[in-house]
């Protein structure tokens, strides 16, 4: 029975066209509480809608109702929500005509009454209010290619026993980082009345990374898969001594290792039996998810490896799971990509599931080359009150002086700077090109002609100016560059470096008569005039040390006396490209 | 300091016996080998090479004929006998051991002349041993000891003489050893497994042309990998590996009352999904032939009252992979491979596990018996194989129920994972013959009838 409702803003703020139509709307229910987390568009078929929403989302989240701006939405969208599992308390959350509010939620029972609930808009940290799992496990799947007839049944068939196979009693999960076994009937290592913290209780310190919030670890559980071959089996096998059939004749058959890789968002209220039931739904997820993928992307004789990608788009509070063939790249899954966005009601103008959005398990270290990502979200809060900040949407790596074993003291700050801009667009899923060194760098001017040829292997500085060209030249990135004649005009940038965050949120390279920095954000007052930036400084020359680097201040908020009141400014606005 | 071998006194009555018949004899010791002491349980000879005794040993020898042909009587000097007939000898006597048993070492009774002269060849059969036991094994669960024991005993003087090599390496050389004779046997710790097999195998055109038993061989590596990466429960329990099995024998040693203590454990086996991503590409092969086993077995296994948790769990993966290997070679013998591109559909039942007592001891070894076999055929094999007489009351039938008409003709209609796409390929089939019976067990089982009941189905 659920009481409260809480409904991630993010859809309100991103979901597109949530005024028209009928959508459903997925989240995670809890003892008490349910939570949305997203919307999907609704196509002709809502049970087919629901069952490809499905293979997407992790195991523990599913389908709990609908979002509608029409007047009755109960008699206008029965058929829809006749297709949602009558076990879960049905959701419908109306919209204001016209508008993107939310005007009201009620649940819809069984019996077809509506009872208003209480509900609150806010932001959903997945983390906190479920317990990640992660199961992988290889399946190996054999089917024969008929002579006629479609290969898309027989690998159907095969598919749908495998199913049956893990959605049976013999399928186990044990813990990779404990002793223990969960199964259908109970669990070993562990009382069977445990709830899902001594779980995670088990789960050793050692793989947790401290995180900034101190009070609570975070972990992913991974779990292992076994199959009972004692007990629970026995209906497909006969309980004689082993029979062989033997069958001869020419047949062709496809070998396939599926790779299964699922995430299942376990409420932390769970308890430990419902934790193999979970996991057992996402596996069968995913089995339909790579059956689709096999299907599309195949051709006979040349089949596709399905492969798994969990990403959390930053426009939502929900993790996804998406299976794309191996072999394919990045151009060639666009029209698929076309397909998550619009379902997802995503815009179509940045990228959210690429293989590099992939997303990062809690506990699990980020693969981003012993860089520190987003130092900026450690730091101490501006001064400015009352202020609206804006900060660099998504993640980037700090670069600054040192690094890479490259001696650029008191003269790479503009390189760093810029390295630090091509980090965003690489960790946003943009491009794929390498962090340039200095010596990319010098040369692609040279290559462009903007530079002697004396240029590379030498200590020059560079501004804004060569920021931007060579922004253009290696990612195909344009940047809209900022003048202010002197640091003292800085204050009355507020408003444009505000509406930059906003829009195309990435950082910012400002150079000129003195040092370069990076900008990540901006916290202004339009009442007060009072501003401060977030500067993220390449002129440090330590190690890698969060802790250093937020003390000192070499990544911080900075009033506008931190400019040099009498040089002038040159800022290099990196603009997005609108691809998905 | 070399190993010291407990041997069961029985065994000395044993040579004793021999002694007594002023002949010389081969012949293999049966025990188990550990880090820290060998434990030897039975000795038996090698039996006399008689005119119909079809080697086990499934491959062909190269362009020769099979060895049993050439050693047709005994030979008349120990050096005379053929390395290839004690290795055969030794691969027989290893299928009817459970798991925790295995060939640990030859002996051989002569007079000291002979048993000079054959130096040579003692130690050629004990390399011989191993590399036919190389053949069949999978994987090293735990069985890194190479030691092997030779021990001889002078006809003459009645003098034992017991030293260790390691087969492992051809370059090794014979170690001393103690070989100790004890008359409280050892105490030994039962395992026992129910298992349900259901194992779709097919087979590549690339293999055309091996014969059946490889094909299955080859067929059943990944399922004995997965054996070997297989979660154990004892008595329904998830155990620390690296804990003793027995938790009730007390830490100075064995606890006064030997009947108060558990010496049967049960496990459950729970098969493994390899979790590391593999990076194998998808494949069309072109299949001759598609087999699938499916039915249960009984695994049995033994280990030493000081074994840990693992070494027990081990020692049962190494049984079972052993028993399914053994039924399958059995059976192979039997069914005429067809080389041509002809449709059939058999089905074939193998061998059953039945188990006997070692006498004298708490251990029980086993056989696997063919449907169309009775009791004297097992008591035959018994006999030669083991030097063991047996009673028909002595044999345990119950741990495996042989497979009827009905299990039979449940497999041909219910493929599994081919029903939708066999359809095409089925069509043709006039009928599924079953072989209820089948199969020649050992060395010297006759050529047994093969019943067979044809079919056809209402299609």
């Amino acid at each position: 029975m659920t009481t409260c409702v809480k409904i991630s803003q993010k859809i309100t703020e991103n979901c597109k066209d949530i005024n028209s139509g009928c959508k459903l709307v997925f989240g995670v229910q809890s003892s008490t509480t349910s939570y949305v987390l997203g919307c999907v568009s609704v196509s002709e078929d809502p049970v087919k809608r629901l069952n490809y929403v499905h293979t997407l989302l992790p195991g523990g989240v599913q389908v709990l109702g609908i979002l509608s701006a029409d007047a009755d939405p109960v008699s206008k969208h029965r058929d829809v929500l006749n297709c949602i599992d009558q076990e879960t308390s049905r959701l419908i959350i109306t919209v204001k005509k016209g508008q993107t509010q939310i005007d009201s939620v009620h649940e819809f029972s069984a019996d077809g009454d509506c009872v208003q609930l209480q509900w609150t808009l806010e932001h959903i940290d997945l983390p906190s209010i479920c317990v990640v799992a992660r199961t992988r496990c290889q399946i190996s799947l054999a089917f024969p290619l008929p002579e006629k007839g479609k290969w898309q049944d027989s690998l159907n068939t095969a598919i749908e026993n495998i199913k049956t196979g893990i959605a049976s009693q013999s399928t186990m999960f044990r813990l990779e980082q404990a002793n223990v076994l969960l199964c259908s009937s109970g669990c070993y290592g562990l009382p069977d009345d445990s709830s899902i913290h001594s779980l995670v209780d088990m789960v050793g310190d050692e793989n947790a990374i401290q995180t900034r919030r101190k009070e609570k670890k975070q972990v992913t559980l991974l779990f292992e898969v076994y199959t009972d071959m004692c007990n629970g089996c026995s209906e497909k096998v006969p309980s004689c001594s082993p029979v062989i059939s033997y069958k001869t004749g020419p047949v062709k058959v496809t070998n396939l290792l599926l790779n299964l890789d699922t995430v299942t968002l376990l409420p932390t209220s769970a308890h430990i039996s419902d934790v193999s039931k979970g996991l057992s739904v996402s596996l069968q997820r995913q089995l339909v998810a790579m059956e689709t993928c096999i299907s599309q992307h195949s051709k006979l004789k040349s089949f596709v490896k399905p492969k798994s990608y969990h990403c959390k788009p930053l426009l939502s509070d929900c993790v996804f799971s998406v299976i794309y063939p191996d072999s394919f790249d990045n151009k060639q899954l666009e029209l698929e990509r076309k397909q998550l966005h619009e379902c997802l009601c995503f815009a179509l103008d940045r990228p959210l599931f690429r293989r590099v959005n992939r997303f990062t398990f809690p506990g699990s270290h980020d693969n981003t080359g012993g860089y520190l990502v987003n130092v900026h979200e450690h730091v101490p809060r501006s001064k400015v009150t009352g202020g609206t900040m804006c900060c660099v949407q998504g993640s980037y790596t700090y670069h600054h002086y040192m690094q890479d074993r490259f001696d650029d003291n008191k003269w790479g700050c503009a390189y760093r700077s810029l390295q630090t801009l091509v980090s965003w667009f690489r960790l946003q899923g943009y491009n794929d090109t390498e962090i340039p060194s200095h010596h990319t760098i010098q040369q692609t001017l040279v290559d462009i002609g903007d530079k002697e040829p004396s240029f590379v292997g030498s200590r020059k500085w560079i501004g804004s100016m060569e920021v931007s060209f060579v922004l253009d030249t290696l990612l195909g990135v344009t940047s809209k560059i900022l003048s202010v004649s002197s640091g003292a005009e800085m204050s009355s940038k507020g408003r444009e470096l505000q509406s930059h965050f906003q829009t195309q949120g990435t950082p910012i390279m400002i150079g000129g008569g003195v040092l370069a920095h990076t900008i990540l954000g901006v916290d202004y007052d339009e009442v007060t005039g009072n501003i401060a930036f977030l500067i993220l400084d390449p002129h440090y020359t330590g190690a890698e040390e969060l802790k250093i680097i937020v003390d000192k201040g070499w990544c911080g908020w900075k009033g506008p006396d931190f400019w040099d009141q009498h040089a002038h400014y040159n800022m290099c606005l990196p603009q997005r490209p609108c691809v998905i | 300091m070399g190993r010291t071998i407990l041997a069961d006194d029985r065994i000395q009555a044993y040579v004793d016996k021999l002694l007594s018949s002023n002949t010389w004899f081969l012949g293999t010791i049966i025990g188990k080998l550990t880090n820290q002491k060998d434990y030897a349980v039975h000795i038996v000879k090698t039996p006399e090479p008689l005119e119909d005794s079809a080697s086990v040993d499934q491959e062909p020898e190269e362009g020769s004929q099979n060895p049993r042909q050439k050693s047709q009587t005994r030979p008349a000097e120990l050096a005379d006998i053929k390395e290839q007939w004690a290795a055969t000898h030794a691969k027989q006597v290893s299928m009817m051991l459970p798991g925790g048993l295995d060939i640990i070492g030859i002996f051989a009774v002569a007079p000291p002349a002979m048993m000079q002269a054959a130096q040579v060849k003692l130690r050629q059969i004990l390399f011989a041993i191993q590399k036919q036991e190389k053949k069949s094994s999978v994987a090293d669960l735990g069985h890194d000891i190479g030691e092997r024991i030779l021990l001889q005993i002078c006809s003459t003087t009645r003098k034992y003489t017991c030293r260790t090599i390691d087969v492992q390496d051809p370059k090794s050389a014979f170690r001393p050893a103690e070989w100790r004779s004890q008359s409280t046997g050892e105490r030994w710790l039962r395992l026992e497994a129910e298992l349900a097999l259901n194992i779709p195998i097919y087979v590549s055109s690339k293999m055309k042309g091996t014969n059946l038993a490889k094909q299955i061989q080859t067929g059943l590596q990944p399922y004995f990998k997965s054996v070997c990466t297989s979660l154990m429960l004892v008595d329904n329990t998830l155990r620390q590996e690296m804990e003793i099995l027995d938790q009730s024998t007390d830490r100075k040693g064995k606890s006064k009352d030997i009947s108060a203590n558990q010496s049967s454990y049960s496990c459950n086996i729970f098969l493994k999904h390899p979790s590391s991503p593999d990076t194998t590409e998808p494949s069309v092969i072109d299949c001759t032939t598609q087999l699938v086993i499916k039915g249960k077995i009984h695994g049995r296994a033994y280990v030493i009252g000081k074994a840990t948790v693992k070494d027990a769990q081990n020692t049962m993966r190494t049984d079972i992979i052993r028993s399914i290997q053994s039924r399958c070679e059995l059976l192979s013998d039997d069914i005429q491979v067809v080389e041509d591109d002809i449709e059939t559909h058999e089905v074939y039942s193998t061998p059953r596990r039945v188990f006997f007592q070692l006498p004298g001891s708490s251990l029980q070894l086993c056989d696997y018996m063919f449907q169309d076999e009775k009791f004297t055929e097992v008591r035959g094999r018994v006999q030669e194989l083991l030097d063991l007489t047996l009673e028909e009351e002595d044999l345990d039938l119950s741990f495996e129920r042989p497979a009827t008409e009905e299990d039979c003709c449940e497999l041909s209609v219910a493929p599994g994972q081919s029903s939708a796409a066999s359809a095409e390929v089925t069509k043709s089939n006039q009928g599924v013959t079953y072989y209820i019976m089948a199969g020649v067990g050992g060395a010297l089982a006759l050529a047994a009838a093969v019943v067979s009941y044809l079919n056809t189905p209402d299609t």
